[in-house]
């Protein structure tokens, strides 16, 4: 398991674990297919996020806030959405078509404008300096909310690249809530028990396992036998659904709709995932720094987003899981007004966009604008502690009333100069 | 290549660019040498007329042409020297007389194609536009605006160019895709393999054609572009591909600059026997090159700050280079002065040849 995480790196009761193997198991006696028991027995009391990062900065005027005829516009056309009145960038066709599930904020003013420093500031929702690291939103929810009893990683996340465990989300909530990768969508190596161990044997070696989880705990510090365990049945409840990972049984249409390539195939196994109970799933793209050649970059990119974005919100629809599932879309910041030598935007974290659906969101609107030329914006401006007291709220997470521990120190779960954008709220 | 040809092919420039008003991508003289046309990101085609009796060019803004919108991405005189056509990004195709007073347009098309029109050609008899774009099609009209004829290729058509005697013409996209075909049948002649100029990375499809040229003797068919590392901030060294016509066959493969040189942006045949060409990078990187296919190194190169096009004035004494201004980019909010937001412009830089 060391692929996964170091044993002693996690933390979790006992109890909370056994609690929510108990109820997965009560699934699994049922005699349904986990995912489907799932989806129809305990969905509707679940709380789930897909978070999808657009990792670089997507154009806002190339997408949510387009500007025709504007000095900055650009060359695409706007066009009509569902919703009368509403109009996205001529990229996203598909987005359009389902904008009456969508809320997008496009009041976004945030503080950083570089990637290295504005990606974690942003994730972990920008709080005030108190010497400490705050975690990812992914972490946060993990925390809160955990598996909800699925036996399942509570934030996991499927990026291009490597897989393995990735601790720095979690800051000071400790490793135990960051987030398993599967680089490229795939499981973690070694995952499926070996051919020559037969099912009987490894129940054996999960018995030993057990025991000697036991006389571990005894010798260690509460809680890190605990989180020793957590991370080994983690590990076999994944390996109990790899068929999660095989999107060969997937039906073509789907494949096809959510479109062959590396991110259409990524969100297809988000919606997975989320059927099959994860709490927390997080999908990345990267590649959309278009300091060069901004237009025809997005005129490649945004296609292939706007393809697998408008099909899994289709899916959760469909599938009555919308309203259980806060989704969010954004970058870090967005791109400058002013379009540079190289036919580029530059970051711009003054004034862009983001767009959200499903659970205790309003849909079918936009919340704030910019002016004009999109070089400012109008009204009130939101900072991205609004979005998290925003996103806690959509969850039924009272950021008046929820504090992280951090060692017996209180801190508020997102930065409490700033409140949610009620305007969002559903 | 000797000293001599190398002097003969060092470029001086006029003592000050002419500072264009809006962002310009697109720009053309008229047959007669006496106007200038510009389009602007803005929607307009600026127009200027040259100052005569001048010792070096100088341009008088006149009224901009009015009833396009978004990018004005393609413009073009006809051989009439009374008539411009012009496209934009939104598949607005318009046509002015441009030497008389009037702005607006004496005919216009909208949706002549479904989104952004790339290019825009007369056709070497001066009896036809050509207009291509990101709908995949080129659209054949009259210079009085009827629709006459159109191919279906797919794709995201970025570069076009008649063969000399008219009879076929070159396409090439986005996608890397590069052919010839024949008008009268609107059948393909060939294919050609201009792959090095594409990479696709992760999701976006990098690179393309993005400049297009045909000798005069319709022998050598020139693509450039740049042989891409990576999407995003796209990076990659600006790059020419010389193709035998007849048979397909790539002659030569070369590189004219570094990895944050970046696109091979436009050619020109000079007729004293050297091509014109001009690349842009990362912003501020930019140079003017003059180069010939024989020899390993340009016979003059001049940096400017990212260099989008050069236009030959038609008396073959000047020519005009489009450019974005110096300290283009930079993340965040960049105000001027009186604390408005600030755009770019496109310096018009205006080069001679030494007088032989």
């Amino acid at each position: 398991m060391q692929h996964l995480c170091k044993p002693w790196e996690h933390r979790l009761s006992r109890r909370a674990w056994l609690g929510g193997m108990s109820a997965a198991g009560a699934v699994a006696a049922s005699g349904l297919p986990f995912e489907v028991a799932i989806g129809d027995e305990l969905a509707k009391q679940k709380k789930q996020v897909l978070f999808v990062w657009i990792d670089g900065g997507m154009s806002q005027y190339e997408s949510w806030d387009p500007k025709p005829n504007s000095q900055f516009g650009g060359p695409f056309r706007p066009i009509q959405t569902s919703v009368p009145g509403i109009q996205v960038c001529e990229l996203m066709p598909r987005s359009a078509k389902i904008m009456q599930h969508l809320c997008v904020v496009r009041g976004m003013c945030t503080q950083d404008n570089s990637h290295s420093a504005g990606v974690p500031r942003i994730q972990r929702g920008d709080p005030k300096n108190r010497g400490v690291t705050y975690p990812f939103f992914g972490s946060s929810v993990a925390k809160l909310i955990g598996n909800q009893g699925t036996g399942l990683p509570a934030y996991v996340s499927v990026k291009p690249g490597s897989s393995g465990f990735i601790y720095q989300d979690a800051g000071f909530l400790g490793p135990q809530f960051g987030a398993v990768a599967f680089g490229d969508g795939k499981p973690p190596e070694n995952m499926a028990r070996p051919e020559s161990v037969s099912e009987a044997d490894e129940e054996l070696r999960q018995s030993l396992r057990v025991k000697a989880d036991e006389r571990y705990r005894l010798r260690r510090r509460p809680g890190s036998a605990e989180a020793n365990g957590y991370v080994f049945e983690s590990a076999r409840e994944l390996m109990r659904q790899q068929s999660l990972f095989d999107l060969s049984k997937v039906d073509p249409r789907d494949r096809e709709r959510y479109g062959d390539h590396e991110f259409g195939r990524h969100m297809l196994l988000a919606r997975r995932m989320l059927e099959s109970g994860i709490t927390f799933v997080k999908v990345t793209s990267y590649g959309w720094d278009t300091h060069g050649d901004n237009f025809n970059g997005h005129a490649s990119l945004m296609p292939r987003y706007d393809q697998a974005f408008a099909s899994i919100v289709e899916d959760l629809q469909e599938r009555g899981m919308l309203d259980n599932v806060l989704v969010i879309t954004m970058s870090e910041f967005g791109r400058t007004p002013r379009i540079n030598g190289h036919v580029g935007r530059d970051h711009f974290p003054e004034a862009w966009s983001l767009a959200m659906s499903g659970r205790g969101v309003k849909r079918g609107l936009t919340v704030g604008k910019t002016n004009a030329k999109g070089t400012a914006v109008e009204g009130e401006a939101y900072d991205i502690g609004h979005m998290f007291h925003t996103w806690f709220a959509a969850l039924g997470i009272d950021t008046g009333k929820t504090q992280f521990d951090n060692h017996g120190q209180p801190l508020p779960i997102a930065h409490e100069d700033m409140h949610a954008v009620k305007e969002v709220l559903a | 290549m000797t000293p001599e040809l190398k002097a003969k092919f060092t470029p001086k420039a006029a003592k000050k660019p002419l500072d264009l008003s809006q962002q310009v991508v697109s720009a053309c003289f008229s047959p007669t040498g006496v106007f200038l046309l510009a389009g602007s990101m803005e929607g307009q085609v600026g127009r200027w007329s040259l100052v005569p009796d001048k010792p070096e060019p100088e341009l008088a803004e006149k009224p901009p042409l009015t009833g396009l919108t978004a990018w004005v991405s393609a413009c073009v005189c006809l051989p009439d020297g009374k008539l411009a056509v012009a496209a934009d990004s939104f598949g607005n195709l318009a046509c002015w007389s441009y030497c008389d007073d009037a702005t607006e347009p004496v005919w216009k098309i909208e949706n002549a194609h479904d989104g952004w029109i790339r290019v825009v050609l007369v056709s070497p008899d001066g009896q036809k536009i050509a207009t291509c774009g990101r709908d995949g099609r080129i659209v054949f009209w009259s210079a009085d605006g009827k629709k006459q004829s159109e191919i279906k290729i797919g794709g995201d058509l970025s570069e076009m160019r008649f063969a000399p005697d008219g009879k076929s013409l070159f396409v090439g996209s986005l996608a890397g895709k590069l052919s010839q075909w024949e008008l009268a049948g609107a059948t393909k002649l060939r294919d050609f393999d201009a792959s090095p100029l594409l990479k696709p990375d992760r999701l976006q499809d990098v690179g393309g054609i993005r400049a297009m040229a045909v000798s005069p003797d319709g022998a050598l068919l020139l693509v450039g572009g740049t042989q891409p590392v990576n999407g995003g901030n796209v990076q990659g060294k600006p790059t020419v591909l010389a193709f035998d016509v007849a048979t397909a066959e790539l002659k030569k493969k070369t590189e004219l600059g570094a990895v944050g040189d970046v696109y091979v942006t436009d050619f020109a045949w000079h007729p004293d026997g050297c091509w014109l060409v001009t690349t842009s990078g990362n912003p501020g990187q930019g140079r003017f090159l003059c180069w010939r296919m024989e020899d390993e190194q340009p016979l003059s190169e001049t940096k400017l700050s990212n260099c989008h096009a050069v236009r030959q004035h038609p008396s073959g004494k000047w020519f005009a280079l489009l450019t974005t201004n110096a300290n283009s980019n930079g993340n965040g909010k960049v105000v001027d002065k009186n604390g408005e937001y600030r755009g770019n412009s496109s310096p018009l830089v205006v080069m001679t040849f030494p007088v032989a």
